[in-house]
């Protein structure tokens, strides 16, 4: 198996753990690398995962009738 | 391009930190601001109005530029694809903005762009603290601390750098602080009230002498006044029409010193009357504002060109008053500082009606783009056009939720952001419309929640007890945070990755 292990300058690695920590939009460093880079090489699976959980949230809501 | 001979003046008045409640036409005393009253006669009055946000650096990109701030890494509109300026120039418009002395909506945050000429009115800003830390110096070197007033900021923070070395040498520093920081703490003030009540008179001058010869093609004008945001000082007079009495100079500072305890977290630091007296002096500026607002539009009336005036006023957010245990507009998202007026009069209309209709400050540019019939850019705009809604025809806004942003540093308020790098800011985001409120905190991973139906005054927080609800503001906060990040990386790299696809 290959190993698919991407050792990050701790440095980066201390910044990015800061930007998850406050932004609340990534569970770890991990899945903001993962998000980054699926974006930069237009990779749209997390995108069309977001869009599709808004989507049932939104409904949820409007289902509840606060929309 | 040349403006064409028909398109009408477009007047856009943003009064900083205005809440709705407090005019006539929203249900308060028509006596506050008889002027904005008289043109709500003839305007559309929007009965629910959303900012983006809960203070001028978050709401600010989405009225002028229809963006949410998180899009951008850096506050301002700089990046943003479209101004509002930059759209009426584009059409012809002569462009002229007077912004009465806030920084987050001057040049140094993109704000300048598309204006022939911005004056922001910055002289008596200090340029060694607060937002100005975070900007270069060289771009600072324009504005400078003068008069007499900043002499004495500058006499008083020279004194309390001088006295805290020796005082906190000695451990005296915190022990003789009942002593030291009331006197500091006056000085800082009364200079803030003199800064201000100088800077009112020089700004609503300025604007007097611009509209005495207005260019003859259309123009886009844009009003920033400060006059009702802190510290309230409003002169006697104003505070005896809205209640019938004066405080001293003495006593509205007492009243900052105290609200400035609560900012900095003694919530008792207010009591029940002090509350009634700041609102009063609230009040009373809005009532000077009104007046100021007033002479603007007389002098366009005069010039027989208030008639032909597209005319919208607002607020880029409201103001607490304890209603949350707190006072101003700090970076949480209650509807104090969320909701806005929204007034909005077409060309030769002399009849007003009120739109139920909820939309946002976000609405603004597509709603002018769409009136003047002008074309914007694919995905410039978060917003959709209201024009429907003004020429009387119905518009659905059925399952829309109007989103607000905010962001906070080390000490919880967004004074001390470093403003040109928001990469790293603590961010809370709400969602909202006339039935609920979900608000998240990115950074704290928490959320409250109300239904907005049964609790307008947003105090009974449901997250606990409503899981689906509480999943639903913190699911929705996560796809907007993650949506932001990747603009930016989009942005960022426009081509695609470097070195391209593996």
């Amino acid at each position: 198996m290959p190993d698919h292990t991407v050792k990050l300058d701790p440095e980066l690695h201390r910044r990015i753990a800061e930007l998850v920590q406050n932004s609340g939009a990534f569970d770890s460093v991990e899945d903001y690398v993962n998000c980054v880079l699926a974006e930069l090489f237009g990779e749209a699976g997390l995108h069309e995962a977001d869009e599709d959980r808004e989507r049932m949230l939104r409904q949820r809501l409007k289902d509840l009738g606060y929309m | 391009m040349a403006a064409r001979a028909d398109m009408p003046d477009v007047l856009l008045v943003t009064v900083d930190a205005l809440r709705p409640d407090r005019l006539g036409c929203y249900g308060g005393d028509r006596a506050m601001a008889p002027h904005i009253d008289r043109l709500a006669d003839s305007a559309c009055v929007f009965e629910t109005a959303w900012a983006a946000g809960p203070n001028t650096p978050a709401s600010f990109p989405g009225l002028m530029a229809s963006r949410t701030a998180f899009q951008s890494g850096s506050l301002g509109v700089g990046e943003a694809p479209v101004t509002l300026a930059e759209l009426l120039r584009s059409q012809g418009y002569g462009t002229f903005g007077f912004n009465a002395g806030n920084p987050y909506v001057s040049r140094f945050f993109g704000y300048d762009r598309g204006f022939d000429e911005l004056r922001s009115f910055l002289e008596h800003t200090p340029t060694d603290g607060g937002v100005f830390d975070h900007v270069p110096q060289d771009e600072a070197a324009g504005t400078r601390v003068s008069g007499a007033a900043s002499a004495v900021r500058r006499a008083f923070r020279g004194a309390r750098a001088a006295l805290k070395v020796p005082l906190r040498a000695l451990g005296l520093l915190r022990p003789l602080e009942p002593l030291w920081r009331p006197v500091l703490d006056h000085m800082r003030y009364w200079s803030r009230f003199r800064v201000k009540l100088d800077l009112e008179e020089r700004y609503w001058s300025a604007v007097s002498d611009w509209l005495e010869a207005p260019p003859e093609r259309p123009f886009f004008l844009w009003l920033h006044p400060m006059t009702v945001h802190e510290p309230y000082c409003p002169p006697a007079r104003c505070q005896r029409e809205v209640a019938g009495r004066a405080l001293s100079m003495r006593r509205m500072i007492a009243l900052r010193r105290a609200a400035g305890r609560v900012a900095e977290g003694d919530r008792s630091a207010l009591s029940d009357r002090d509350v009634r007296e700041l609102r009063m002096l609230y009040d009373a500026e809005v009532r000077r504002m009104d007046e100021r607002l007033g002479v603007v539009l007389d002098a366009l009336r005069r010039q027989g060109r208030l008639e032909r005036c597209l005319l919208i006023v607002t607020s880029d957010h409201g103001e607490q008053f304890m209603e949350h245990g707190r006072c101003f507009h700090p970076s949480f998202h209650f509807n104090e500082t969320l909701r806005v007026p929204l007034l909005v009069r077409l060309p030769g209309e002399d009849e007003g009606r009120r739109v139920e209709r909820e939309v946002g400050l976000v609405d603004l540019l597509p709603t002018v783009a769409d009136l003047l019939g002008a074309e914007l850019p694919d995905g410039a705009c978060v917003g959709r056009s209201f024009a429907p809604l003004l020429r009387g025809e119905e518009m659905s806004t059925e399952g829309r939720l109007f989103v607000s942003e905010s962001f906070y540093g080390p000490h919880g308020t967004f004074y001390q952001l470093d403003c040109r790098d928001l990469r790293r800011v603590k961010r809370r985001v709400s969602f909202q419309n006339r039935c609920i409120k979900l608000a998240a905190d990115g950074a704290a991973g928490t959320c409250s929640v109300f239904d907005l139906r049964s609790d307008p005054g947003e105090e009974d927080d449901l997250s606990g007890r409503r899981p689906e609800l509480e999943e639903a503001a913190m699911g929705l906060a996560r796809c907007h945070f993650r949506r932001a990040e990747r603009e930016r990386v989009r942005r960022a790299f426009p081509g695609g990755p470097p070195g391209g696809r593996p």
